[in-house]
C-alpha cells in the first residue's frame, strides 16, 4: 500500500486531474467557464485554476471568450500519427477514390486505425446510398471492419494487441488471427454485413514506399457486391495512389504560381 | 507564483514532454526516454507507470509508444464530430455537383484573412490544377473567401482569374445568418470549361438541398447547428 507522501508526490495523481479537464473541454460544444469545469470534475475551483494555468503554459488549453478551448498544441502532438499522415494524403488521393465510386457506385472510404477502431478520413457516396450510410453506426471496431482487417493484419504489433482489439470487437482472438492470417495471405478484407441482401465491404490496405500499411480503401455496398471486380478495382487505385503520394515532393515543386 | 505552486505543475509538464517525445519520435526505450528528457529511471519509471494508466502512452515489447487517448481526445472532440457530420451528410450532394458542373469543388471555412479549404473533390482532369492550389487560399480575391464574408446567405459570388489567371470560381455560402456559421461551397477550374450561369443555377439549387438535409440529419437540428457555430 502507498504511503500518503509517496501518493502526493506520484504524478498520476495531477496527470489525471489534468486529463480530466482536458476530456471535459474536448467533449465540450464551445469555451467552458472557470466555474463550469470546476463543477463538472467537482473540484474546488482554485485547484482548477493551478492545473488550467499549467495546461495554458503548454498551450494544451488555451483562453478563450467566455473561458478555455482545446489549445492546438493537442493537435500537434498528433502530427505523426497515421490519421494526420492520412489527412495530408486524402486531398492527393480524391480523384482515384472519385474514379473508385463511379466505377462500382458503392460507399467508398479511405480509413485509418485509431485504437481498436477505425476512422474514415475520406467518404464518397451517392443519393441512393444515404439511407446505408446513414444506417453505419459512427464507431466502428476494427476487427468488425474490412478496412480494420486490412489494417490489423499487417500490425507489427499484432500479437500484442490482439487481446484488446478482439475483446473489443466482441470476437474470439484465436478466430480474429485466423481470420487475419486469410487477409494476408490474399492482402485484401471481405466482411459481409447484411447476409441476407448480400451486401458487403471489400478493403485493401494501401503501401507507400515500401512502408507498413496505415491506410486502406474500401468499397461497401448494401447489396450484391460483384467482388472480383471491386477487388481488381481496388488494386489498381491502391498501386495509383502510392504512386501519387511518392511522386508528391516534385510535382509540388515543379507547381507553378500565376497571379 | 509560490515555490508549491510550481512544484504542483511540474509532474504535468513533465509527463506531457515525455508525450512530446514519444509523439517525435516513435516508439522509445526507458534508456532513450531517460537519455533524452534527463530524467534519472526511477522517476522516469514512476511517470511512465501514471501515463501508461492514463492511456496517454502504451507500453511495446521494447519499451514505449503514443497511446490511443490523444487521438481518443481529438477524434471524440465537438470539432471532430461537426466534421464528420458535415462529411458524411454533403458526399452525395458534392458528388452530384461536380459531375453536373465538370469542375473543382470545395468546401471551406474562414481563418482569419483566409479560407481554409476543408474538402476538395475533384477528377483526374483537374490532378496538376488542384496539386498547385494550396489548402489556405486568400479569402478577398476568392470567389469562396468572398461568398465567406458576403452579408447576404443566399449571395452567388464569381471570381474570374484573380487568384490564378485562366481559374473560374463560383461559389455560395452554405450555412449563414445571424446565429449560423460560416461554411462555403465553391466550383472552380479552367475559365474555359465552367459554365457560370448553369453553375449558379446549380449551386443555388445544391445549396438549399445542402442545408435542408443538415437540418434533418440524424441529430437533432439544434444540435448540429450549434456544433456548426462553435467549429467556425
Amino acid at each position: 500500500m502507498e504511503s500518503l507522501s509517496e501518493a502526493r508526490n506520484a504524478p498520476g495523481g495531477p496527470l489525471r486531474k489534468a486529463l480530466a479537464l482536458i476530456e471535459e473541454l474536448a467533449g465540450a460544444e464551445g469555451a467552458m467557464s472557470l466555474s463550469d469545469l470546476a463543477r463538472r470534475c467537482g473540484r474546488p475551483k482554485s485547484s482548477v485554476h493551478r492545473v488550467l494555468g499549467v495546461l495554458t503554459d503548454l498551450n494544451l488549453v488555451a483562453p478563450s471568450e467566455g473561458g478555455f478551448v482545446l489549445g492546438d498544441h493537442l493537435h500537434d502532438m498528433t502530427r505523426h500519427s497515421d490519421r494526420a499522415k492520412a489527412e495530408r494524403l486524402r486531398r492527393i488521393f480524391n480523384p482515384l477514390l472519385v474514379d473508385l465510386q463511379n466505377r462500382t457506385r458503392g460507399m467508398v472510404a479511405l480509413d485509418v486505425l485509431n485504437g481498436t477502431q477505425v476512422r474514415y478520413v475520406e467518404l464518397l457516396y451517392r443519393h441512393e446510398l444515404a439511407g446505408y450510410v446513414q444506417r453505419q453506426p459512427s464507431l466502428r471496431q476494427a476487427a468488425n471492419t474490412a478496412t480494420g482487417r486490412a489494417l490489423l493484419a499487417f500490425r507489427p504489433d499484432l500479437r500484442e494487441r490482439v487481446d484488446e482489439v478482439a475483446a473489443a470487437a466482441g470476437v474470439r482472438p484465436e478466430q480474429l488471427m485466423l481470420d487475419l492470417r486469410t487477409v494476408r495471405t490474399r492482402d485484401m478484407a471481405v466482411v459481409t454485413e447484411d447476409a441476407g441482401r448480400g451486401g458487403c465491404t471489400v478493403a485493401i490496405p494501401v503501401r507507400i514506399g515500401g512502408e507498413l500499411p496505415f491506410l486502406a480503401i474500401s468499397v461497401a455496398s448494401p447489396e450484391r457486391l460483384d467482388v472480383p471486380r471491386t477487388t481488381i478495382a481496388l488494386r489498381r487505385v491502391a498501386t495509383m495512389a502510392a504512386v501519387l503520394a511518392t511522386a508528391r515532393p516534385t510535382s509540388t515543386a515543379n507547381g507553378r504560381q500565376v497571379g | 507564483m509560490s515555490s508549491e505552486e510550481a512544484v504542483r505543475g511540474r509532474p504535468v509538464k513533465k509527463a506531457f514532454e515525455l508525450v512530446e517525445l514519444l509523439s517525435s519520435s516513435g516508439a522509445m526505450t526507458l534508456a532513450e526516454l531517460a537519455r533524452a528528457s534527463g530524467l534519472p529511471k526511477s522517476s522516469l519509471h514512476r511517470m511512465m507507470d501514471a501515463l501508461t494508466g492514463s492511456s496517454l502512452v502504451r507500453r511495446t515489447s521494447s519499451g514505449y509508444e503514443i497511446g490511443d487517448c490523444l487521438f481518443d481526445l481529438i477524434d471524440d472532440s465537438a470539432r471532430a464530430r461537426v466534421d464528420r457530420v458535415l462529411k458524411s451528410t454533403l458526399a452525395p450532394h458534392i458528388i452530384d455537383l461536380r459531375e453536373r458542373t465538370g469542375g473543382v469543388v470545395s468546401t471551406g471555412i474562414l481563418a482569419g484573412s483566409h479560407v481554409r479549404q476543408v474538402d476538395v473533390q475533384y477528377d483526374l482532369r483537374h490532378l496538376c490544377l488542384v496539386q498547385r492550389v494550396p489548402t489556405m487560399l486568400p479569402a478577398h480575391c476568392t470567389a469562396i473567401g468572398r461568398a465567406l464574408r458576403s452579408r447576404d446567405p443566399d449571395a452567388v459570388v464569381v471570381a474570374n482569374g484573380e487568384l490564378y489567371s485562366g481559374v473560374i470560381g463560383v461559389a455560395a455560402s452554405l450555412v449563414a445568418g445571424d446565429h449560423l456559421p460560416r461554411m462555403a461551397i465553391s466550383v472552380w477550374g479552367p475559365a474555359e470549361t465552367i459554365n457560370v450561369d448553369f453553375t449558379t443555377a446549380l449551386l443555388k439549387y445544391a445549396v438549399r438541398a445542402m442545408r435542408s438535409d443538415l437540418l434533418r440529419c440524424a441529430r437533432p437540428s439544434a444540435a448540429v447547428l450549434d456544433d456548426l457555430k462553435q467549429a467556425n
